[in-house]
């Protein structure tokens, strides 16, 4: 039966039942919801079956699922022979976050330089637009 | 996910060999936990290779504030969560359906596929209520399972699953008891209880 078919009392105790499990609820809600599932048959055997959910799950947290036999292998593969992206991404992360400073020097520097080649050219450039628009003008 | 501090800076420093043990140390967790998630093992092992993807990226940018384990379960997490997000929009813009070639009899992944499927009736004939219980949480909706899988399997509290999912609080507790009337409905054992 879809919950929204059932009697008012029976949803809001459904609604409870992880809670009272969890050991969530407060002494009245408790007394309530409990004494709701000893005299509804249909509620107590939705919380005997939470209880074997429960159970279930507690179960499944000892029995991890164990990987395929390969895929120890390819990972190790992978980690000897990342793609380009894993070998650009790795020392630019450590010259970013600092755990390699002298890959940090090194980029700074490089990134000082191409700032003073674009400056320089830039200043150049507009020297010779003024020197023709100068010509232009005689 | 335990891992040695000193397990962590030696891949810092890319000494020989400290990221292939950080690797055997922890990828049964890893893979385990994409596993639940994603409720399919190729998926599962996609998702372990890119973890260890953005690992090998992200290492050295990673400054001891969490425990390693804890930056770990949360990198997998989230790649799991963009292969789950891919997946539903190749499904609404049905591309899972074109790009699946049919299977001719005697194809593994047929095998694998009817393993995949294995429902909560199948495991009822083994008795095994932890392997039913598993069988539940893999036809759960996406969300639901994942909210399953982070606080019921893997123990995080309500608040750290709301920050993983980033949603509220309440919308993870509703979301759980939706997931776990739904468990109930699937795991129901027709013996006894419906009697009770």
């Amino acid at each position: 039966m879809d919950d929204t078919q059932l009697p008012r009392f029976c949803r809001e105790t459904r609604g409870q039942l992880l809670a009272l499990m969890a050991g969530e609820l407060s002494g009245w809600s408790e007394r309530v919801v409990r004494r709701h599932l000893r005299r509804c048959s249909d509620c107590a055997a939705e919380f005997a079956r939470q209880e074997r959910v429960n159970d279930g799950l507690s179960q499944l947290k000892q029995q991890a699922p164990e990987p395929p036999p390969e895929l120890l292998g390819d990972l190790l593969a992978q980690a000897r022979q990342p793609g380009w992206r894993g070998r650009a991404a790795v020392p630019a992360r450590g010259a970013v976050s600092g755990a390699r400073p002298e890959l940090s020097v090194a980029f700074l520097t490089l990134g000082a330089l191409a700032t003073t080649g674009v400056g320089w050219a830039a200043w150049k450039s507009s020297r010779a637009a003024a020197r023709r628009i100068r010509s232009h003008a005689d | 996910m335990d891992v040695e501090p000193a397990l962590v800076r030696a891949c810092q420093r890319g000494e020989p060999g400290a990221l292939d043990a950080l690797i055997r140390a922890t990828y049964t967790d890893v893979y385990a936990l994409a596993r639940r998630m994603l409720a399919n093992p190729d998926d599962a092992a996609d998702a372990t290779q890119e973890v260890y993807i953005r690992v090998m990226r992200s290492v050295l940018g990673f400054r001891g504030e969490s425990a390693f384990g804890t930056w770990l379960h949360r990198v997998t997490v989230n790649v799991c969560l963009t292969q789950l997000g891919k997946k539903a929009r190749a499904r609404e813009a049905g591309a899972i359906a074109a790009s699946t070639p049919f299977a001719v009899p005697g194809d593994p992944r047929l095998e694998r596929l009817a393993a995949d499927e294995a429902g909560p009736e199948e495991y009822a004939e083994r008795g095994d209520l932890a392997a039913r219980c598993e069988a539940a949480v893999a036809r759960l909706p996406e969300d639901a399972r994942t909210v399953v899988v982070l606080r019921d399997i893997e123990g995080l509290s309500t608040k750290e699953v709301a920050e993983l999912l980033d949603v509220s609080e309440n919308v993870v507790k509703v979301r759980l008891s939706r997931a776990h009337a739904r468990l109930r409905a699937l795991v129901s054992d027709d013996d006894g209880l419906q009697e009770a």
